[in-house]
């Protein structure tokens, strides 16, 4: 049986194209220090360490764990490294969530990092992710991915392909609305100009997806502290209480034969089968009754259709005129991203850690100018690789 | 400040016997699979053992040139070291394949974004346009053709 576990502490540096005001080790213990303090703990107080960045082409330093040991204050103690592309960070939650509910430590500290910023061109990177026998020539990226997915979302749910842009552009706006008002956001536009029609105006990058549908390159870490149940209690009056932690892999080959989603992209069945086995562990019949707030993965805005479907807000291929409805802009049934999500931040290895923390400060209500009313519940998700990792976190005011 | 920094390393990735025999197939103007002996799905580019089903594959199977488009994008953006845009790639269901394979979506006029729609969608009908030099590679397909 496992431990119950949660969050005490968590902390995020500002996000930003470049970080130049700090050098890599330097930006990890901005975040670390942020988390103890969060926690009101000391370095000495943490039993083992969980970090993590991916790719290392990122920061041009291979196994940067190394470079880092000290600055994430793992002198002395246990320490892992995770690098599994984009779900980097949900990976570091789920494994700091893990040496807790074991048993084998009682207060773990998980540390995401990048500097995609560093490099100038993060689809030439993205690209050596691909498999170099058959695939890499062929210049995909995380970008192509996306869009690939899209026209087959088009396809199967009979969008025209300007029904389509103008509601991705609609989450466009909305998600880079909401990251006005996180001072951590990378992305801080005026108001005035997160338009749906200025959002239509960008190019496009890949087609159908243009430069509005896409987050940006980021500079930035993340950091969590998580403790078992009693050292939690003496901790803090506000925990997040981890109800549900749970991590899914699909096949690499894109073209299947795949478990879950064979040679069918508009349904992102393998995220789907992720939020169900969640569900059932933290006891949730109907999720948009009882989660007020999603922090999703939205690299690409057709991500935050796809997921808010796949996690059963709406039926498959209905989000979208959900999302124009308004029914997930602030204080929605649920509010999705009230941090700006990956749409306005990205530093890649730290994203899907910084899901989680998005998501505990809304159940700790420390969310400040971004909290939603009354949450009780609130999800955390993050993917990665060739759309075939998942990590999602129910967290609760309870347990 | 910055301190300027580059990667160049250089590489020899070992192909296996399925990707080797299977490029070895297209010099030939073949399109090899494989079939998995649990679930029968023909795997297209050939793998050692069917992912879904974790059996090891040993069947090889003759797929045609021709096929569907599940899925694909076309590219308007210049990214360092990839190809040059605008290019359309996609993933394609050979006749005779339960899987997709990843290859470049060509001879089609890709310069105005707004007739792409007209032009390329899921489900249509494409062909292989072989190289006339083969060097058993994955470009002796040239591109698929969107076969009218």
């Amino acid at each position: 049986m496992a431990r119950r576990v949660a969050i005490v502490g968590v902390g995020q540096t500002k996000h930003a194209t470049i970080r130049k005001d700090v050098n890599t080790p330097e930006l990890a213990a901005e975040a670390v220090l942020r988390a103890l303090e969060d926690a009101k703990i000391d370095i000495k107080d943490i039993d083992a360490i969980v970090w993590g960045s991916a790719p290392d082409a990122f920061e041009g330093v291979v196994a940067p764990h190394c470079w880092c040991a000290d600055a994430i204050g793992a002198i002395g103690k246990p320490s892992f490294r995770i690098g599994v592309s984009g779900i980097t960070g949900g990976q570091i939650a789920y494994a700091s969530y893990y040496l807790v509910a074991s048993g084998l430590y009682d207060i773990v500290l998980g540390v995401g990092l990048q500097k995609v910023g560093e490099s100038p061109d993060a689809q030439k990177i993205l690209n050596t992710v691909i498999d170099p026998i058959y695939e890499r020539i062929f210049g995909a990226g995380a970008i192509h991915l996306a869009a690939t997915q899209a026209t087959s979302y088009m396809s199967e749910f009979r969008y025209d392909v300007d029904e389509l842009e103008e509601s991705l552009a609609y989450i466009a706006a909305l998600a880079r609305r909401n990251a006005v008002k996180n001072p951590y956001a990378h992305l801080h536009f005026p108001e005035d100009v997160l338009t749906v029609e200025n959002m239509l105006s960008t190019r496009y990058i890949c087609w159908p997806i243009r430069l509005s549908d896409c987050c940006p390159r980021s500079c930035g870490a993340g950091a969590i502290v998580v403790a078992a149940e009693d050292v939690a209690n003496k901790l803090t009056d506000s925990p997040a209480w981890i109800k549900a932690a749970v991590e899914l892999a699909e096949g690499y080959w894109w073209g299947g034969p795949r478990i879950y989603d064979i040679n069918n992209w508009a349904r992102w069945l393998n995220l789907m089968e992720t939020a169900n086995k969640a569900y059932k562990i933290a006891r949730i019949d109907n999720p948009k009754k009882e989660i007020q707030v999603v922090e999703i993965y939205d690299a690409f805005t057709i991500h935050a259709a796809m997921e808010i479907e796949a996690c059963r807000f709406c039926d498959w291929g209905e989000s979208l005129k959900l999302f124009r409805k308004g029914e997930f802009d602030m204080n929605g049934e649920p509010t999705y991203n009230p941090s700006g999500g990956v749409l306005s931040s990205n530093p890649i290895g730290a994203s899907g850690l910084i899901r989680v923390i998005e998501a505990a400060y809304q159940v700790m209500g420390k969310a400040e100018k971004r909290q939603v009313d009354n949450v009780e519940n609130a999800l955390a998700h993050a993917w990665g690789g060739s759309a075939q990792f998942h990590t999602l976190f129910i967290l609760g005011k309870s347990l | 400040m910055f301190i300027p920094g580059e990667w160049e390393i250089k590489y020899n990735y070992s192909a296996g016997p399925y990707a080797t025999k299977f490029f070895k197939g297209l010099k030939e103007k073949r399109i090899l699979g494989v079939k998995c002996p649990k679930c029968n799905k023909v795997i297209v580019p050939p793998r050692a053992f069917c992912d879904s089903c974790y059996e090891k594959v040993s069947e090889w199977i003759d797929v045609k040139d021709t096929g569907v488009l599940l899925g694909f994008t076309v590219v308007y953006e210049r990214f360092e070291g990839l190809p040059e845009p605008p290019y359309a790639v996609g993933f394609i269901k050979l006749d005779g394949a339960d899987t997709g394979l990843m290859h470049f979506i060509g001879g089609i006029d890709l310069k105005d974004p707004k007739k792409i729609a007209e032009t390329l969608r899921v489900g249509i009908k494409v062909k292989a346009v072989w190289a006339e030099d083969r060097k058993a590679n994955i470009l002796d397909i040239k591109y698929f053709q969107v076969v009218k």
